[in-house]
């Protein structure tokens, strides 16, 4: 007679849960592969390959990258791109652990504030290896930018592009309240001075955005920068943007709802359609969102500046997109030939890539005539050098987003102590950076 | 589970067939092998065991080490995860509870609304007037809605400054704006409201199919005993519902307990994490902090919490009845 009780079957189970799990947690653990790239030459003439492209591209830019990709491919008809683009936020869950299962793309597009955490996790490759075959120079580079892609001594990332966030203004608008709309204001008092004049004709000359964290962090980070403050200290370990400077950058934000200079209670989106139905004079924000976006809407009376002077120094918050080779099991050399190909290709003709909205990172791209021709994008690049980068520290990003910008955007909705707000946020940051030095200290 | 596809009790099949000679291996066709009732349940325990079984075993295996799932090295930390939640000084213990209140405090707005609203709205639909379909079809409408819909919807509806009802108000003479996603007690006004519209119907539907199951038997009777409508719905309507407003009750306390997107999509959180609930909180340490150990902890301590609930939800309901 059988022995088959329920008790035996629940152990029996039981056990295989156990050892599902077991082999779950096994089967989990990255699998870094210790593979180098081969050495490859510049130009791909090899067998047809098809190559795996992924990035977050998923608004107008994505149109974009793709016709780029089919001029390369007319040009280099033995290399087909498949181009995966997903919104940001989960490309940066997908892509870590697509690589770690051994299904990476062979290069992928992201931005200079992941590339730390990204090389930290090792899901992409140094590339200082293929530096000079794809043709980059140091002298072609803002230092800034140059230095963005170096991380623990090795180079990560291949920067496209420069986001500096810009001042929009609405020419109508100012206009209509007896302002020049062809001398838009580069410091504080003349910015005050619009603001004021505009709030006399009625209008909220600067819809500040208290909810949307995109557009509340970066108006801070830019500020903070002006007033000479830094957001961490040189390890990553601490934070600082609680200083004098960060205190001063917040009160100046405060004041602009305080003195009715923005509305209270403002969302990003509430900004931009204020902007569109010329309801606000001035959007701070970056070249990628907001170029295409503007120049679809019928009527609107617009240019681009950089954005003005309000502390002791200009700075602007930029950002930019960078190419990276995933790490692979075992390197193909004729894939990785196609790959070096392809990015020295599109490097060299980012002025294509300029209509996006972002301009180009190469500097005699930067000031060829081509760029002259795109009115807003050649005034965003006349803001270039005084652009600012977040500090390359691996999980900077999640520091920035969960505790800097929702502190900012609670002090903006309260209009509570700025320094106590940034106090409190300086704490819960301080405390995120050091167990992230300790997290990916060990990998 | 049936006693005759048990094994143990061979004893009613021998009873019911004597005439047959003694069993050998391979039985008759419709005597079921001791294994037979297993292989039926296995599709469902494959199932079961992937996506509940093995996710929740490894998630407390997970909640006792510092886990990043892309990083190679995880270390064992025991119950420093948990710990770290009861330390009252301890950053992210503040953090949770926090979001932990809002959650509760989102239960205790919304459970009552829920239970009372859809409850008074069977009652009217299980009347027998022309359209009665229509207005069933009609509230039950927007459950059938995902809820990034329902955040859209909204967030055009009630955002402050460019919103449609603080335009209608305006034009009714409301000069202040009114902040229905940014400010207390404004947010969960709306938070509460958006979702009492959302999910009533469905609570709706599952009353009215208690209703119906009333015997009419039981008003007749009340009706000749002199019971008027309240006294009626009282002492005949309540307490047959009573395992139905048991299922509606659980079910609602638990969905609430859950909510997420309502808040993740329209109030962000604002203002100052006051409307940050405790999914919310769990999913940004756990997916965009990558803490994921620690965030395995608060799941636990969160289910925990809400089996105890559920189970007080029975024994109450339950002592009632007897």
């Amino acid at each position: 007679m059988s022995t088959l009780t329920r008790r035996t079957v629940l152990r029996a189970i039981g056990a295989a849960g156990l050892a599902g799990v077991a082999a779950a947690v096994a089967g989990c653990a990255p699998t870094i592969g210790t593979a180098r790239m081969p050495r490859v030459p510049a130009a791909y003439d090899g067998p047809p390959v098809t190559l795996k492209f992924w990035n977050g591209l998923t608004g107008g830019d994505g149109p974009v990258m793709r016709t780029l990709i089919e001029e390369f491919t007319r040009e280099h008809p033995n290399i087909a791109i498949d181009m995966y683009a997903l919104p940001w936020g989960d490309f940066y869950q997908k892509f870590p652990a697509a690589v770690t299962s051994g299904l990476a793309p062979d290069f992928a597009l992201m931005h200079n504030f992941q590339v730390a955490t990204n090389a930290a996790r090792r899901v992409i490759m140094p590339v200082d290896e293929i530096l000079d075959t794809v043709g980059l120079a140091e002298a072609d580079y803002l230092p800034v930018v140059w230095g963005s892609g170096v991380y623990r001594d090795q180079r990560w990332s291949l920067p496209l592009d420069m986001w500096p966030d810009s001042l929009f203004y609405n020419r109508r608008v100012l206009e209509q309240a007896g302002l020049d709309p062809d001398a838009p204001p580069t410091d504080r008092a003349a910015y005050e001075h619009a603001l004021d004049t505009l709030a006399s004709a009625g209008i909220s000359g600067h819809w500040l955005p208290a909810v949307d964290p995109q557009g509340v962090g970066r108006g801070f980070d830019s500020l903070l920068w002006q007033f000479g403050g830094e957001h961490y200290d040189d390890a990553g370990t601490a934070a600082t943007f609680g200083s004098r400077a960060g205190v001063d950058a917040l009160t100046w934000q405060q004041t602009l709802i305080r003195e009715g200079w923005s509305p209270r209670n403002v969302s990003g989106s509430d900004a931009s359609t204020a902007f569109k139905n010329d309801q606000n004079a001035f959007l701070w924000g970056g070249p990628g969102a907001l170029i295409n976006d503007l120049g679809s809407v019928d009527g609107l009376d617009w240019d681009v500046a950089p954005l003005p002077q309000i502390g002791e120094r200009r700075a602007a918050f930029s950002g930019s997109h960078q190419f990276v080779v995933a790490r692979q099991p075992r390197f193909d050399a004729d894939r990785l030939a196609a790959v070096v190909t392809f990015l020295g290709w599109i490097l060299a003709n980012s002025i294509g890539w300029a209509t996006a909205g972002p301009v180009p990172a190469r500097l005699p791209i930067l000031d060829s005539p081509e760029l002259a021709e795109l009115t807003a994008q050649s005034h965003v690049a006349e803001g270039v050098e005084h652009i600012r980068f977040y500090p390359l520290v691996p999980g900077i990003a999640e520091v920035q987003t969960t505790i800097l910008y929702p502190a900012i955007g609670d002090a903006l909705l309260s209009l509570g102590d700025p320094g106590a707000a940034l106090e409190t946020a300086t704490t819960q940051a301080s405390f995120l950076l050091q167990e992230n030095a300790e997290k990916y200290g060990r990998a | 589970m049936t006693a005759t596809t048990l094994p143990g009790r061979p004893a009613d099949d021998v009873a019911r067939r004597p005439a047959e000679p003694p069993r050998r291996s391979p039985g008759p066709p419709h005597r079921p092998r001791p294994w037979t009732p297993y292989v039926f349940l296995a599709p469902f325990l494959l199932i079961f065991g992937t996506f509940v079984l093995v996710p929740a075993v490894s998630g407390l295996w997970m909640s006792l080490h510092n886990w990043d799932f892309f990083l190679p090295d995880r270390p064992f930390v025991g119950l420093q995860n948990y710990i770290d939640l009861f330390t009252p000084d301890a950053l992210v213990a503040q953090q949770f509870w926090e979001s932990m209140r809002a959650t509760g405090l989102f239960v205790v707005l919304s459970v009552p609304l829920l239970m009372a609203i859809p409850l008074g709205l069977a009652l009217l639909l299980n009347q027998r007037f022309r359209g009665r379909t229509f207005f069933r079809a009609v509230f039950f409408a927007p459950y059938v809605l995902g809820v990034s819909v329902i955040g859209l919807l909204w967030q055009y509806l009630l955002n402050g400054n460019t919103g449609l009802i603080n335009g209608y108000l305006a034009e009714l003479g409301v000069t202040e704006a009114v902040p229905w996603l940014t400010a207390t007690p404004w947010v969960w006004v709306s938070l509460v409201g958006v979702t009492v519209w959302w999910t009533m119907g469905f609570n709706s539907v599952v009353y009215l199919a208690g209703l119906q199951n009333v015997d009419d038997a039981l008003y007749d009777a009340a009706k000749v005993d002199g019971a008027n409508r309240w006294q009626q719905f009282v002492h005949v309507t309540i307490p047959q519902l009573r395992p139905v407003l048991l299922f509606v009750l659980t079910m609602t306390v638990l969905a609430s307990a859950n909510m997420f997107g309502q808040s993740y999509l329209l109030t962000a959180g604002n203002p100052s994490n006051e409307t940050r609930t405790a999914i919310m909180f769990i999913a940004e340490v756990g997916l965009e902090q990558f803490r994921m150990g620690l965030a395995a902890a608060m799941s636990y301590l969160l289910a925990l919490l809400l089996i105890v609930v559920s189970a007080l939800n029975f024994l109450f309901l339950r002592q009632k009845e007897s």
